[in-house]
Protein backbone atom coordinates (compact mmCIF):
# COMPACT_ATOMS: atom_id res chain seq x y z
CA UNK A 1 0.00 0.00 0.00
CA UNK A 2 2.75 2.45 0.98
CA UNK A 3 4.49 2.06 -2.38
CA UNK A 4 1.22 2.66 -4.27
CA UNK A 5 0.44 5.71 -2.17
CA UNK A 6 3.92 7.08 -2.80
CA UNK A 7 3.70 6.43 -6.52
CA UNK A 8 0.32 8.15 -6.76
CA UNK A 9 1.65 11.20 -4.88
CA UNK A 10 4.27 11.89 -7.50
CA UNK A 11 2.33 10.80 -10.60
CA UNK A 12 -0.84 12.77 -11.10
CA UNK A 13 -1.94 10.41 -13.90
CA UNK A 14 -1.51 7.34 -11.71
CA UNK A 15 -4.43 5.00 -11.31
CA UNK A 16 -6.70 5.73 -8.36
CA UNK A 17 -5.66 3.94 -5.22
CA UNK A 18 -8.05 1.05 -4.70
CA UNK A 19 -7.56 1.15 -0.96
CA UNK A 20 -8.56 4.77 -0.46
CA UNK A 21 -12.02 5.31 0.91
CA UNK A 22 -14.09 8.49 0.66
CA UNK A 23 -17.77 9.32 0.56
CA UNK A 24 -17.57 8.37 -3.15
CA UNK A 25 -14.83 7.34 -5.62
CA UNK A 26 -14.63 10.86 -7.00
CA UNK A 27 -14.39 12.33 -3.49
CA UNK A 28 -11.77 9.80 -2.47
CA UNK A 29 -9.67 10.97 -5.42
CA UNK A 30 -10.31 14.61 -4.55
CA UNK A 31 -9.22 13.99 -0.98
CA UNK A 32 -6.13 12.13 -2.04
CA UNK A 33 -5.18 15.24 -4.00
CA UNK A 34 -4.98 17.14 -0.69
CA UNK A 35 -1.91 15.02 0.11
CA UNK A 36 -0.47 15.49 -3.37
CA UNK A 37 -0.87 19.25 -3.05
CA UNK A 38 0.44 19.37 0.51
CA UNK A 39 3.59 17.45 -0.42
CA UNK A 40 4.32 19.54 -3.48
CA UNK A 41 3.48 22.91 -1.94
CA UNK A 42 5.43 22.27 1.22
CA UNK A 43 8.50 21.26 -0.77
CA UNK A 44 8.13 24.23 -3.12
CA UNK A 45 7.95 26.48 -0.07
CA UNK A 46 11.01 24.78 1.41
CA UNK A 47 13.00 25.47 -1.77
CA UNK A 48 11.76 29.06 -1.71
CA UNK A 49 13.18 29.37 1.81
CA UNK A 50 16.52 27.94 0.67
CA UNK A 51 16.74 30.11 -2.47
CA UNK A 52 14.89 33.30 -1.46
CA UNK A 53 16.81 35.69 -3.73
CA UNK A 54 16.37 33.41 -6.73
CA UNK A 55 12.65 33.33 -5.97
CA UNK A 56 12.48 37.11 -5.71
CA UNK A 57 14.34 37.56 -8.99
CA UNK A 58 12.19 35.23 -11.07
CA UNK A 59 8.90 35.75 -9.24
CA UNK A 60 6.96 33.23 -7.21
CA UNK A 61 5.01 31.65 -10.08
CA UNK A 62 8.11 30.96 -12.17
CA UNK A 63 10.04 29.75 -9.16
CA UNK A 64 7.29 27.33 -8.15
CA UNK A 65 7.09 25.91 -11.65
CA UNK A 66 10.86 25.39 -11.65
CA UNK A 67 10.77 23.94 -8.12
CA UNK A 68 7.98 21.57 -9.15
CA UNK A 69 10.15 20.08 -11.88
CA UNK A 70 13.12 19.88 -9.55
CA UNK A 71 11.14 18.09 -6.82
CA UNK A 72 9.98 15.49 -9.32
CA UNK A 73 13.54 14.88 -10.46
CA UNK A 74 15.31 15.22 -7.13
CA UNK A 75 12.91 14.68 -4.22
CA UNK A 76 14.45 15.22 -0.77
CA UNK A 77 16.31 12.27 0.71
CA UNK A 78 16.52 13.60 4.26
CA UNK A 79 13.96 14.91 6.74
CA UNK A 80 16.27 17.86 7.36
CA UNK A 81 15.06 20.23 4.69
CA UNK A 82 17.82 22.78 5.21
CA UNK A 83 20.04 20.14 3.56
CA UNK A 84 17.79 19.98 0.49
CA UNK A 85 18.66 21.52 -2.87
CA UNK A 86 22.17 20.15 -3.53
CA UNK A 87 21.43 19.75 -7.24
CA UNK A 88 19.29 22.83 -7.67
CA UNK A 89 21.94 25.09 -9.23
CA UNK A 90 22.85 22.44 -11.82
CA UNK A 91 19.18 21.77 -12.45
CA UNK A 92 18.54 25.48 -13.06
CA UNK A 93 21.48 25.53 -15.49
CA UNK A 94 19.71 22.95 -17.62
CA UNK A 95 16.17 24.25 -17.11
CA UNK A 96 15.25 25.64 -20.53
CA UNK A 97 12.79 28.35 -19.43
CA UNK A 98 15.57 29.87 -17.25
CA UNK A 99 18.15 30.11 -20.05
CA UNK A 100 17.52 33.82 -20.49
CA UNK A 101 18.91 34.38 -16.98
CA UNK A 102 22.38 32.87 -17.31
CA UNK A 103 23.49 34.19 -13.89
CA UNK A 104 20.71 32.30 -12.07
CA UNK A 105 22.57 28.97 -11.52
CA UNK A 106 25.58 30.72 -9.96
CA UNK A 107 23.29 32.78 -7.76
CA UNK A 108 21.54 29.57 -6.59
CA UNK A 109 24.93 28.04 -5.86
CA UNK A 110 25.82 31.08 -3.77
CA UNK A 111 22.57 30.91 -1.80
CA UNK A 112 23.07 27.21 -1.17
CA UNK A 113 26.64 27.76 0.09
CA UNK A 114 25.49 30.56 2.38
CA UNK A 115 22.70 28.50 3.92
CA UNK A 116 25.13 25.66 4.44
CA UNK A 117 27.54 28.05 6.17
CA UNK A 118 24.78 29.34 8.43
CA UNK A 119 24.01 25.80 9.59
CA UNK A 120 27.66 24.87 10.12
CA UNK A 121 29.22 25.20 13.56
CA UNK A 122 30.72 28.61 14.24
CA UNK A 123 34.54 28.68 14.31
CA UNK A 124 36.73 30.85 16.46
CA UNK A 125 38.37 33.76 14.65
CA UNK A 126 40.57 36.61 15.79
CA UNK A 127 38.65 39.62 17.09
CA UNK A 128 39.61 42.84 15.33
CA UNK A 129 41.65 44.28 18.22
CA UNK A 130 43.58 41.07 18.73
CA UNK A 131 44.40 40.77 15.02
CA UNK A 132 45.60 44.38 14.96
CA UNK A 133 47.78 43.79 17.98
CA UNK A 134 49.34 40.65 16.47
CA UNK A 135 50.23 42.55 13.31
CA UNK A 136 51.96 45.32 15.26
CA UNK A 137 54.15 42.70 16.95
CA UNK A 138 55.40 41.20 13.68
CA UNK A 139 59.17 41.14 13.36
CA UNK A 140 59.59 39.62 9.91
CA UNK A 141 56.64 40.46 7.64
CA UNK A 142 57.86 38.23 4.80
CA UNK A 143 57.59 35.14 7.05
CA UNK A 144 54.10 36.01 8.18
CA UNK A 145 51.33 33.46 7.75
CA UNK A 146 47.68 34.45 7.83
CA UNK A 147 45.28 31.58 8.37
CA UNK A 148 41.81 32.04 6.95
CA UNK A 149 39.05 30.51 9.07
CA UNK A 150 38.39 26.95 7.94
CA UNK A 151 34.80 27.73 6.97
CA UNK A 152 35.81 30.49 4.51
CA UNK A 153 35.09 29.74 0.88
CA UNK A 154 36.14 31.52 -2.30
CA UNK A 155 33.87 31.72 -5.32
CA UNK A 156 34.26 33.20 -8.73
CA UNK A 157 31.47 33.82 -11.21
CA UNK A 158 31.29 35.46 -14.65
CA UNK A 159 28.27 37.32 -13.24
CA UNK A 160 27.82 39.89 -10.49
CA UNK A 161 26.04 37.42 -8.21
CA UNK A 162 27.45 38.84 -4.97
CA UNK A 163 26.14 42.32 -5.76
CA UNK A 164 22.80 40.86 -6.83
CA UNK A 165 22.56 38.85 -3.63
CA UNK A 166 23.55 41.72 -1.39
CA UNK A 167 21.09 44.09 -3.04
CA UNK A 168 18.37 41.83 -1.64
CA UNK A 169 19.40 42.68 1.92
CA UNK A 170 17.02 45.60 1.41
CA UNK A 171 13.29 45.17 1.38
CA UNK A 172 13.09 46.89 -2.02
CA UNK A 173 16.30 45.92 -3.83
CA UNK A 174 17.71 48.47 -6.24
CA UNK A 175 19.17 46.48 -9.12
CA UNK A 176 19.55 49.46 -11.47
CA UNK A 177 23.24 49.98 -10.66
CA UNK A 178 24.21 46.31 -11.00
CA UNK A 179 25.92 45.30 -14.23
CA UNK A 180 25.08 41.65 -14.01
CA UNK A 181 27.46 40.54 -16.77
CA UNK A 182 30.49 41.75 -14.79
CA UNK A 183 32.59 38.92 -13.30
CA UNK A 184 32.81 38.87 -9.53
CA UNK A 185 34.98 37.16 -6.95
CA UNK A 186 33.52 36.44 -3.55
CA UNK A 187 34.69 35.50 -0.08
CA UNK A 188 32.02 33.57 1.83
CA UNK A 189 32.37 33.51 5.59
CA UNK A 190 30.27 33.57 8.68
CA UNK A 191 29.23 36.85 10.28
CA UNK A 192 28.18 35.79 13.76
CA UNK A 193 25.55 33.11 13.25
CA UNK A 194 24.89 33.69 9.56
CA UNK A 195 26.67 32.95 6.29
CA UNK A 196 27.62 36.15 4.45
CA UNK A 197 29.38 37.10 1.24
CA UNK A 198 31.94 39.80 0.54
CA UNK A 199 32.68 40.98 -2.98
CA UNK A 200 36.46 41.03 -3.46
CA UNK A 201 38.78 41.91 -6.34
CA UNK A 202 40.35 39.32 -8.63
CA UNK A 203 43.74 40.08 -7.03
CA UNK A 204 42.31 39.56 -3.55
CA UNK A 205 40.82 36.26 -4.74
CA UNK A 206 44.28 35.19 -5.88
CA UNK A 207 45.84 36.33 -2.59
CA UNK A 208 43.27 34.53 -0.43
CA UNK A 209 43.53 31.36 -2.53
CA UNK A 210 47.26 31.33 -1.85
CA UNK A 211 46.68 31.87 1.88
CA UNK A 212 44.25 28.93 1.88
CA UNK A 213 46.99 26.81 0.31
CA UNK A 214 49.23 27.76 3.26
CA UNK A 215 51.53 30.25 1.52
CA UNK A 216 53.44 32.82 3.58
CA UNK A 217 52.42 36.43 3.12
CA UNK A 218 55.32 37.18 0.78
CA UNK A 219 54.51 34.19 -1.43
CA UNK A 220 50.81 34.93 -1.45
CA UNK A 221 51.13 38.50 -2.72
CA UNK A 222 49.66 38.83 -6.21
CA UNK A 223 51.57 40.71 -8.88
CA UNK A 224 48.71 43.01 -9.87
CA UNK A 225 49.46 46.69 -9.31
CA UNK A 226 45.96 47.20 -8.06
CA UNK A 227 46.50 45.03 -4.99
CA UNK A 228 46.77 47.05 -1.79
CA UNK A 229 47.94 44.79 1.02
CA UNK A 230 47.04 47.26 3.77
CA UNK A 231 43.49 47.69 2.59
CA UNK A 232 42.97 43.97 2.12
CA UNK A 233 44.34 43.16 5.58
CA UNK A 234 42.10 45.80 7.11
CA UNK A 235 39.09 44.18 5.45
CA UNK A 236 40.04 40.66 6.55
CA UNK A 237 40.42 41.86 10.14
CA UNK A 238 37.15 43.77 10.05
CA UNK A 239 35.29 40.79 8.59
CA UNK A 240 36.90 38.61 11.28
CA UNK A 241 37.83 35.83 8.93
CA UNK A 242 41.40 35.25 10.21
CA UNK A 243 41.83 32.38 12.62
CA UNK A 244 45.56 32.86 13.28
CA UNK A 245 48.47 35.18 12.52
CA UNK A 246 51.84 33.49 12.93
CA UNK A 247 55.48 33.94 11.89
CA UNK A 248 57.64 31.13 10.58
CA UNK B 1 11.79 2.96 31.59
CA UNK B 2 11.18 6.28 33.42
CA UNK B 3 8.04 8.17 32.51
CA UNK B 4 8.34 11.12 30.19
CA UNK B 5 7.57 13.61 32.91
CA UNK B 6 10.08 12.45 35.49
CA UNK B 7 12.99 13.15 33.22
CA UNK B 8 13.04 16.92 33.55
CA UNK B 9 13.85 16.65 37.24
CA UNK B 10 17.34 17.80 38.06
CA UNK B 11 17.58 20.33 35.27
CA UNK B 12 15.22 22.98 36.67
CA UNK B 13 11.72 23.33 38.06
CA UNK B 14 9.29 22.38 35.33
CA UNK B 15 6.97 24.97 33.80
CA UNK B 16 5.81 22.30 31.40
CA UNK B 17 3.37 20.69 33.79
CA UNK B 18 1.87 23.84 35.23
CA UNK B 19 1.56 26.35 32.43
CA UNK B 20 0.57 26.17 28.76
CA UNK B 21 3.30 26.49 26.13
CA UNK B 22 3.53 27.82 22.58
CA UNK B 23 5.41 26.88 19.40
CA UNK B 24 8.92 28.32 19.13
CA UNK B 25 9.44 30.17 15.84
CA UNK B 26 12.54 32.05 14.73
CA UNK B 27 10.70 35.35 14.44
CA UNK B 28 9.93 35.19 18.19
CA UNK B 29 13.53 34.57 19.39
CA UNK B 30 14.45 38.20 20.12
CA UNK B 31 11.17 39.01 21.79
CA UNK B 32 11.35 35.94 24.02
CA UNK B 33 14.85 36.83 25.18
CA UNK B 34 13.99 40.50 25.69
CA UNK B 35 10.58 40.07 27.34
CA UNK B 36 10.86 36.64 29.03
CA UNK B 37 7.11 36.04 28.63
CA UNK B 38 5.30 34.03 31.27
CA UNK B 39 4.75 30.80 29.38
CA UNK B 40 5.13 27.21 30.48
CA UNK B 41 7.41 25.97 27.71
CA UNK B 42 8.30 26.23 24.05
CA UNK B 43 7.94 23.42 21.55
CA UNK B 44 10.34 22.90 18.65
CA UNK B 45 10.25 20.67 15.61
CA UNK B 46 13.28 18.42 16.01
CA UNK B 47 14.20 18.58 12.33
CA UNK B 48 14.62 22.38 12.44
CA UNK B 49 17.16 22.20 15.25
CA UNK B 50 19.69 19.59 14.17
CA UNK B 51 22.34 21.95 12.79
CA UNK B 52 25.80 22.17 14.31
CA UNK B 53 25.55 25.97 14.38
CA UNK B 54 23.55 28.96 13.22
CA UNK B 55 20.71 30.91 14.81
CA UNK B 56 18.39 27.95 15.52
CA UNK B 57 20.91 26.21 17.75
CA UNK B 58 22.15 29.41 19.34
CA UNK B 59 18.72 30.76 20.30
CA UNK B 60 17.39 27.38 21.38
CA UNK B 61 20.29 26.99 23.81
CA UNK B 62 19.69 30.47 25.22
CA UNK B 63 15.95 30.01 25.55
CA UNK B 64 16.48 26.59 27.14
CA UNK B 65 18.30 28.30 30.01
CA UNK B 66 15.01 29.84 31.15
CA UNK B 67 12.29 27.60 29.79
CA UNK B 68 11.30 24.00 29.44
CA UNK B 69 11.39 22.74 25.88
CA UNK B 70 9.37 19.98 24.27
CA UNK B 71 10.75 18.32 21.14
CA UNK B 72 8.25 17.30 18.47
CA UNK B 73 9.67 15.08 15.73
CA UNK B 74 8.23 15.34 12.24
CA UNK B 75 10.64 13.15 10.28
CA UNK B 76 11.09 9.72 11.85
CA UNK B 77 8.31 8.19 9.73
CA UNK B 78 7.28 5.84 12.53
CA UNK B 79 4.16 4.73 10.67
CA UNK B 80 6.13 3.56 7.62
CA UNK B 81 6.78 -0.02 6.62
CA UNK B 82 10.53 0.41 6.10
CA UNK B 83 13.22 0.29 8.79
CA UNK B 84 13.84 3.61 10.52
CA UNK B 85 16.63 5.90 9.35
CA UNK B 86 19.08 5.25 12.19
CA UNK B 87 21.43 8.06 11.17
CA UNK B 88 18.55 10.49 11.50
CA UNK B 89 17.44 8.96 14.79
CA UNK B 90 21.00 9.41 16.04
CA UNK B 91 20.89 13.15 15.32
CA UNK B 92 17.52 13.43 17.04
CA UNK B 93 18.92 11.51 20.01
CA UNK B 94 21.82 13.98 20.27
CA UNK B 95 19.37 16.89 20.31
CA UNK B 96 17.28 15.19 22.99
CA UNK B 97 20.37 14.51 25.09
CA UNK B 98 21.52 18.14 24.77
CA UNK B 99 18.16 19.82 25.36
CA UNK B 100 16.68 17.37 27.88
CA UNK B 101 13.14 18.14 26.75
CA UNK B 102 10.15 17.73 29.05
CA UNK B 103 8.77 15.31 26.46
CA UNK B 104 9.67 13.98 23.04
CA UNK B 105 6.76 13.31 20.70
CA UNK B 106 6.26 11.98 17.18
CA UNK B 107 3.39 11.17 14.86
CA UNK B 108 1.15 8.30 13.93
CA UNK B 109 2.08 8.82 10.28
CA UNK B 110 4.73 8.08 7.69
CA UNK B 111 6.73 10.53 5.60
CA UNK B 112 9.59 8.59 3.98
CA UNK B 113 9.48 5.94 1.30
CA UNK B 114 12.64 4.43 -0.18
CA UNK B 115 14.67 7.37 1.13
CA UNK B 116 12.34 9.98 -0.37
CA UNK B 117 11.16 12.35 2.31
CA UNK B 118 7.78 13.86 1.49
CA UNK B 119 7.58 16.53 4.20
CA UNK B 120 4.02 15.60 5.03
CA UNK B 121 2.39 13.39 7.63
CA UNK B 122 0.82 10.65 5.54
CA UNK B 123 -1.97 8.34 6.69
CA UNK B 124 -1.80 4.59 7.15
CA UNK B 125 -4.41 1.84 7.16
CA UNK B 126 -5.21 0.59 10.63
CA UNK B 127 -4.24 -3.04 10.11
CA UNK B 128 -2.52 -5.59 12.31
CA UNK B 129 0.51 -5.56 10.00
CA UNK B 130 0.93 -1.77 10.21
CA UNK B 131 0.43 -1.88 13.96
CA UNK B 132 3.26 -4.39 14.25
CA UNK B 133 5.57 -2.13 12.21
CA UNK B 134 4.60 0.93 14.22
CA UNK B 135 5.14 -0.83 17.56
CA UNK B 136 8.59 -2.01 16.44
CA UNK B 137 9.49 1.54 15.45
CA UNK B 138 8.20 3.06 18.69
CA UNK B 139 10.09 0.41 20.72
CA UNK B 140 13.23 1.17 18.73
CA UNK B 141 13.03 4.92 19.36
CA UNK B 142 12.15 4.50 23.04
CA UNK B 143 15.08 2.21 23.56
CA UNK B 144 17.50 4.55 21.72
CA UNK B 145 16.25 7.66 23.55
CA UNK B 146 15.90 5.78 26.83
CA UNK B 147 12.60 7.47 27.51
CA UNK B 148 8.90 7.08 26.96
CA UNK B 149 7.85 8.95 23.84
CA UNK B 150 4.43 10.40 23.05
CA UNK B 151 2.59 9.57 19.85
CA UNK B 152 0.21 12.07 18.28
CA UNK B 153 -3.08 11.12 16.63
CA UNK B 154 -3.16 12.29 12.99
CA UNK B 155 -5.47 14.55 11.04
CA UNK B 156 -6.51 12.69 7.89
CA UNK B 157 -8.39 13.32 4.67
CA UNK B 158 -8.86 9.73 3.51
CA UNK B 159 -9.61 6.39 5.12
CA UNK B 160 -8.54 2.96 3.90
CA UNK B 161 -10.74 0.04 2.85
CA UNK B 162 -8.15 -2.31 4.34
CA UNK B 163 -8.36 -0.85 7.87
CA UNK B 164 -9.29 -3.56 10.37
CA UNK B 165 -9.88 -1.33 13.37
CA UNK B 166 -10.78 2.24 14.24
CA UNK B 167 -8.09 4.84 14.84
CA UNK B 168 -8.86 4.87 18.57
CA UNK B 169 -8.60 1.06 18.76
CA UNK B 170 -5.33 1.17 16.84
CA UNK B 171 -3.91 3.76 19.26
CA UNK B 172 -5.17 1.79 22.27
CA UNK B 173 -3.28 -1.27 21.04
CA UNK B 174 -0.17 0.80 20.37
CA UNK B 175 -0.13 2.06 23.96
CA UNK B 176 -0.77 -1.43 25.32
CA UNK B 177 2.07 -3.00 23.35
CA UNK B 178 4.77 -0.32 23.61
CA UNK B 179 3.97 1.54 26.83
CA UNK B 180 4.29 4.80 24.91
CA UNK B 181 2.44 7.90 26.05
CA UNK B 182 0.08 9.95 23.93
CA UNK B 183 -0.04 13.46 22.63
CA UNK B 184 -3.70 14.19 22.03
CA UNK B 185 -4.09 16.74 19.25
CA UNK B 186 -7.64 17.94 19.73
CA UNK B 187 -7.63 19.90 16.49
CA UNK B 188 -6.78 16.66 14.69
CA UNK B 189 -9.73 14.94 16.37
CA UNK B 190 -11.98 17.74 15.12
CA UNK B 191 -10.48 17.75 11.59
CA UNK B 192 -10.59 13.96 11.08
CA UNK B 193 -14.05 13.66 12.62
CA UNK B 194 -15.43 16.35 10.35
CA UNK B 195 -13.80 14.89 7.26
CA UNK B 196 -14.90 11.31 7.89
CA UNK B 197 -18.24 11.88 9.56
CA UNK B 198 -17.10 10.55 12.93
CA UNK B 199 -18.48 11.88 16.20
CA UNK B 200 -15.66 13.52 18.19
CA UNK B 201 -17.36 12.47 21.44
CA UNK B 202 -17.38 8.83 20.39
CA UNK B 203 -13.78 9.09 19.23
CA UNK B 204 -12.70 10.44 22.61
CA UNK B 205 -14.72 7.82 24.44
CA UNK B 206 -12.86 5.05 22.63
CA UNK B 207 -9.48 6.80 22.84
CA UNK B 208 -7.15 5.83 25.76
CA UNK B 209 -7.22 9.20 27.54
CA UNK B 210 -5.37 7.81 30.55
CA UNK B 211 -2.16 7.64 28.47
CA UNK B 212 -2.30 11.32 27.42
CA UNK B 213 0.64 13.36 28.69
CA UNK B 214 0.30 16.39 26.45
CA UNK B 215 -2.40 18.14 24.44
CA UNK B 216 -2.02 20.15 21.23
CA UNK B 217 -4.47 22.88 20.33
CA UNK B 218 -4.26 24.41 16.87
CA UNK B 219 -6.30 26.05 14.14
CA UNK B 220 -7.55 24.52 10.91
CA UNK B 221 -8.78 26.01 7.67
CA UNK B 222 -11.93 25.07 5.83
CA UNK B 223 -11.64 24.13 2.16
CA UNK B 224 -15.14 24.80 0.93
CA UNK B 225 -14.17 24.37 -2.71
CA UNK B 226 -14.40 20.67 -1.88
CA UNK B 227 -17.93 19.27 -1.71
CA UNK B 228 -18.63 18.31 0.99
CA UNK B 229 -16.13 20.78 2.50
CA UNK B 230 -12.92 19.56 4.11
CA UNK B 231 -11.17 20.74 7.20
CA UNK B 232 -7.43 21.06 6.60
CA UNK B 233 -4.99 20.84 9.50
CA UNK B 234 -3.17 24.04 8.59
CA UNK B 235 -1.84 25.31 11.94
CA UNK B 236 -2.21 28.80 10.55
CA UNK B 237 -5.20 30.12 12.45
CA UNK B 238 -6.33 30.66 16.05
CA UNK B 239 -7.77 27.65 17.88
CA UNK B 240 -11.38 27.19 16.74
CA UNK B 241 -14.38 27.37 19.09
CA UNK B 242 -15.32 23.72 18.66
CA UNK B 243 -11.74 22.72 19.52
CA UNK B 244 -11.91 24.77 22.72
CA UNK B 245 -15.15 22.98 23.57
CA UNK B 246 -13.62 19.56 23.00
CA UNK B 247 -10.65 20.66 25.10
CA UNK B 248 -12.93 21.50 28.00
CA UNK B 249 -14.54 18.09 27.64
CA UNK B 250 -11.16 16.34 27.76
CA UNK B 251 -10.04 18.43 30.75
CA UNK B 252 -13.22 17.47 32.58
CA UNK B 253 -12.07 13.85 32.34
CA UNK B 254 -8.36 14.38 32.92
CA UNK B 255 -8.51 17.19 35.47
CA UNK B 256 -5.44 18.79 33.94
CA UNK B 257 -2.90 18.16 31.20
CA UNK B 258 0.16 20.01 29.84
CA UNK B 259 -0.98 21.88 26.74
CA UNK B 260 0.58 23.52 23.70
CA UNK B 261 -0.82 26.24 21.45
CA UNK B 262 0.59 25.03 18.14
CA UNK B 263 1.12 27.49 15.33
CA UNK B 264 3.23 27.02 12.18
CA UNK B 265 1.85 29.37 9.54
CA UNK B 266 0.56 32.97 9.18
CA UNK B 267 2.42 33.69 12.40
CA UNK B 268 0.73 36.36 14.51
CA UNK B 269 2.51 38.58 17.05
CA UNK B 270 3.73 36.39 19.93
CA UNK B 271 1.25 38.15 22.22
CA UNK B 272 -1.64 36.51 20.33
CA UNK B 273 -0.28 33.03 21.03
CA UNK B 274 0.34 33.97 24.66
CA UNK B 275 -3.27 35.12 24.88
CA UNK B 276 -4.46 31.72 23.62
CA UNK B 277 -2.12 30.02 26.09
CA UNK B 278 -3.67 32.15 28.83
CA UNK B 279 -7.17 31.01 27.75
CA UNK B 280 -6.00 27.40 28.00
CA UNK B 281 -4.57 28.07 31.47
CA UNK B 282 -7.89 29.49 32.63
CA UNK B 283 -9.77 26.43 31.39
CA UNK B 284 -7.20 24.18 33.05
CA UNK B 285 -7.56 25.98 36.38
CA UNK B 286 -11.32 25.72 36.17
CA UNK B 287 -11.22 22.02 35.30
CA UNK B 288 -8.72 21.28 38.03
CA UNK B 289 -10.87 22.99 40.61
CA UNK B 290 -13.95 21.06 39.49
CA UNK B 291 -11.96 17.85 39.48
CA UNK B 292 -10.72 18.40 43.04
CA UNK B 293 -14.19 19.30 44.23
CA UNK B 294 -15.73 16.12 42.81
Amino acid sequence: MQADFYHALFHSGAQRLEDIRGPSDALAEQRFRVYRNNVMHSLERALGDIFPVCQQLVGEAFFRAMAHEYINQYPPTSPILSDYGDHFADFVRSFLPAQSLPYLPDLCQLEHHLLHLTHQAEVTTLPLAEAQQRLTQVRNPSALRLALATNCRLLHSPYAIGSLYRAHDHATPDLSQIRVNTPESLLLSKDGLYGCCHVISAAEYEFLSALQRGATLSHALPEEDTFELGQTLAKLMRWQVLSAITED
Amino acid sequence: MPSALQQTEGRRPSGFASRTGVSLKSRYYQEILAQRPAVGFFEIHAENYLSAGGPARHYLDRIRQDYDITVHGVGLSLGGTEPLDDAHLERVAELVARIEPAVFSEHLAWSTHQRTFMNDLLPLPYTEARLTHLCEHVDHVQSRLQRTILIENPSTYVEFCSSQMSEAEFITELVKRTGCGLLLDINNVEVSSFNHGWQPDEYLEAYPLAAVQQIHLAGYCLDDSALPPLKIDSHDAPVADEVWQLYEQVLATLGDCPTLIERDGKLPPLAHLLQEAHCADQLRAKALEAHRAS
